[in-house]
């Protein structure tokens, strides 16, 4: 009799933590944008842009940022080519100048690491972020 | 308060301290959101931390939360909770690794952050620790090492779970949300040192002196104990106790026995412990003198908690008798006069423990004892075989199928007494057991 208790508590318990958890993310979550892939723009040499990409998977960026989709959607990155210039776009690698104020302590540590960059992969890094001008579509100007 | 509205509120409060955490995190400004599944996962993990973290106090043997229960169905629930926790968090982990897999970075601890190592270690860690505990057994693990690295591997995980969550920081990023789930985590700290430190040093405070160490029947022996310096203890009859001998209580090496004496003598209690493991067999070898630790009373298992009950009837199997004599032990010492029925299966009528005691309680209660023997004398006249619903038949007349009925020994039997109990038309509800033996 108690074990029959017993187990519809525990039922009870997952049920409720499960209904939460959908809730959760139900509340938080517009429905996910689907991303189109990213284009390079053609001003940018492609041999660059793919060093860029080398470097951007080598340092396991897609831990916090996404690209088309891939790696972690918090902060995706699609579509930051068009939005901001090659030294705004080192800044904000690098939390250096107005990137410093505007990041969260917490990311502005992470992004120490950068400095430890070769200068020829941070340009091709820079390159890389430039190329990234599409937006996922649904998504309005910003 | 009466049982079933406290045991309601606390199994609410359980509740409550399962869902805080994701409450919390609704409340107040919320981080953007990241897509659906992305949430959820995260939503998951936040759960299956909620419940990890709830699984310390299951087992701190809080005594008022366990009361209306019985600490047995706690452990029981314990095992359950801690299967459902551990899925929610490998779900945590499917979902990222399914759909993410790139936001997981590498699994190299070298290349990877501190943080993800820390998730990954927690995850593995749980996995092993309910693995190990599910089938114990199986492995061949030792009771006492079990236990021992279960709460340092629990712990450890836990700890390192909360780590992961600290350093991933996102949805703790405002303050005041990072101080109540630093709280919240710090909680379930505070407890395990209660448990660990706390209670143990309680227990040295109160420690007792072995009286006597009594052979029985059937490779059983009663060891009674006297408090030292203090009291004793009030329990009821059918309840157990957390026994540790020749160690300290910081060991944690304890192991649970029903009193088996009298409850209406708390300055000298005993417990009748049969020859069964390696700790059972040093009991035999204990001197009078000798320092024991108690921890205890515990258990729902009692005539008492059933003062209205027409009758009792009590079922047991070999050393199964130990809480079924306190309770009628504690009867006759209270002269009660409702009518008691003991059937008692034992292999062979040499080994039934308490054999002639019983034979002498009868006259002093209304008992009608039934012997079941599996291996009979050849001039045996009673019952043989095992107890089954067509030998429950002959000794529960219909009007008596209203008592509430006790039932201790093997598992096998105490299921297949439950099978025929209720094949007799006995409800559920007045069916009593104490679950032992969950790892």
């Amino acid at each position: 009799m108690r074990e029959l208790w017993v187990r519809i508590v525990a039922g009870i318990t997952g049920a409720l933590v499960l209904l939460l958890a959908l809730a959760f993310a139900g509340l938080q979550s517009p429905p996910t944008p689907v991303a189109a892939p990213a284009m390079p723009a053609a001003a940018l040499p492609p041999a660059l842009v793919g060093a860029g990409h080398a470097v951007y998977e080598a340092q396991g960026c897609a831990m916090c940022h996404a690209i088309a989709g891939e790696g972690n959607p918090r902060y995706p990155l699609d579509g930051v080519g068009g939005r901001r210039d090659a030294a705004e776009l080192r800044d904000w690698i690098l939390a250096t100048g107005a990137a410093e104020e505007a990041l969260p302590a917490r990311a502005a540590r992470m992004k120490q690491d950068y400095r430890a960059l070769a200068g020829s992969e941070l340009d091709a890094l820079v390159a890389y972020m430039k190329s990234l001008t599409d937006r996922p579509p649904g998504e309005g100007e910003r | 308060m009466n049982p079933p509205v406290s045991a309601v509120l606390w199994v609410l409060l359980y509740l409550l301290l399962v869902a805080a955490p994701l409450l919390v995190l609704l409340i107040g400004p919320v981080p953007p959101g990241a897509g659906f599944w992305w949430d959820f996962s995260m939503a998951l993990g936040f759960a299956g931390m909620a419940m990890m973290g709830v699984q310390f106090a299951l087992t701190a043997r809080l005594r008022r939360a366990s009361a209306p229960f019985g600490i047995d169905i706690i452990y029981y629930f314990h095992r359950y909770a801690a299967v459902i926790a551990l899925g929610l968090l490998l779900a945590h982990f499917a979902v990222l690794r399914i759909d993410y897999a790139e936001a997981l970075g590498a699994i190299d601890p070298r290349r990877a952050p501190w943080h993800m190592t820390a998730g990954r270690v927690a995850l593995a860690l749980f996995a092993v620790v309910i693995i190990t505990s599910l089938w114990r057994k199986p492995l061949g693990i030792e009771y006492d090492r079990w236990r021992m690295w279960h709460a340092l591997l629990a712990t450890v995980a836990f700890l390192a779970a909360a780590g992961h969550i600290a350093g991933v920081g996102y949805y703790t990023v405002a303050p005041w949300k990072r101080v109540l789930w630093t709280a919240y985590t710090l909680f379930w700290v505070l407890l395990i040192a209660y448990v660990r430190l706390a209670k143990p040093w309680a227990m040295r405070r109160r420690p007792w002196r072995v009286a006597e160490v009594r052979a029985e029947r059937g490779n059983a022996w009663t060891l009674a104990l006297a408090p030292e310096g203090h009291v004793g203890l009030a329990f009821a009859p059918g309840q157990f106790a957390w026994l540790t001998l020749r160690a300290s209580p910081y060991h944690v090496k304890e192991h649970p026995f029903s009193f088996s004496s009298s409850a209406e003598n708390g300055a000298r209690i005993e417990f009748t412990i049969k020859e069964l493991g390696d700790f059972t067999r040093t009991i035999k070898t204990v001197q009078p003198g000798e320092v024991a630790y108690l921890d205890g009373p515990y258990g729902v298992f009692s005539i008492d908690r059933h003062p209205h009950a027409p009758g009792f009837v009590f079922i047991a199997g070999g050393v199964g008798i130990a809480p079924i004599m306190s309770m009628l032990r504690s009867a006759a010492d209270r002269g009660e006069r409702r009518p008691l029925t003991l059937v008692y299966a034992n292999n062979r009528w040499d080994d039934v423990i308490f054999r002639e005691e019983l034979e002498q309680l009868r006259e002093r209660l209304d008992l009608k004892l039934v012997h079941v023997l599996a291996e009979p004398p050849e001039d045996w006249a009673g019952e043989r075989g095992y107890v089954d619903d067509a030998l429950l038949a002959r000794y529960l007349p219909p009007e008596q199928r209203t008592f509430e009925c006790f039932l201790c020994g093997p598992r096998p039997m105490t299921d297949a007494v439950q099978r025929a109990l209720t094949a007799l038309g006995v409800p559920l509800r007045r069916v009593h057991f104490e679950l032992f033996e969950m790892v």
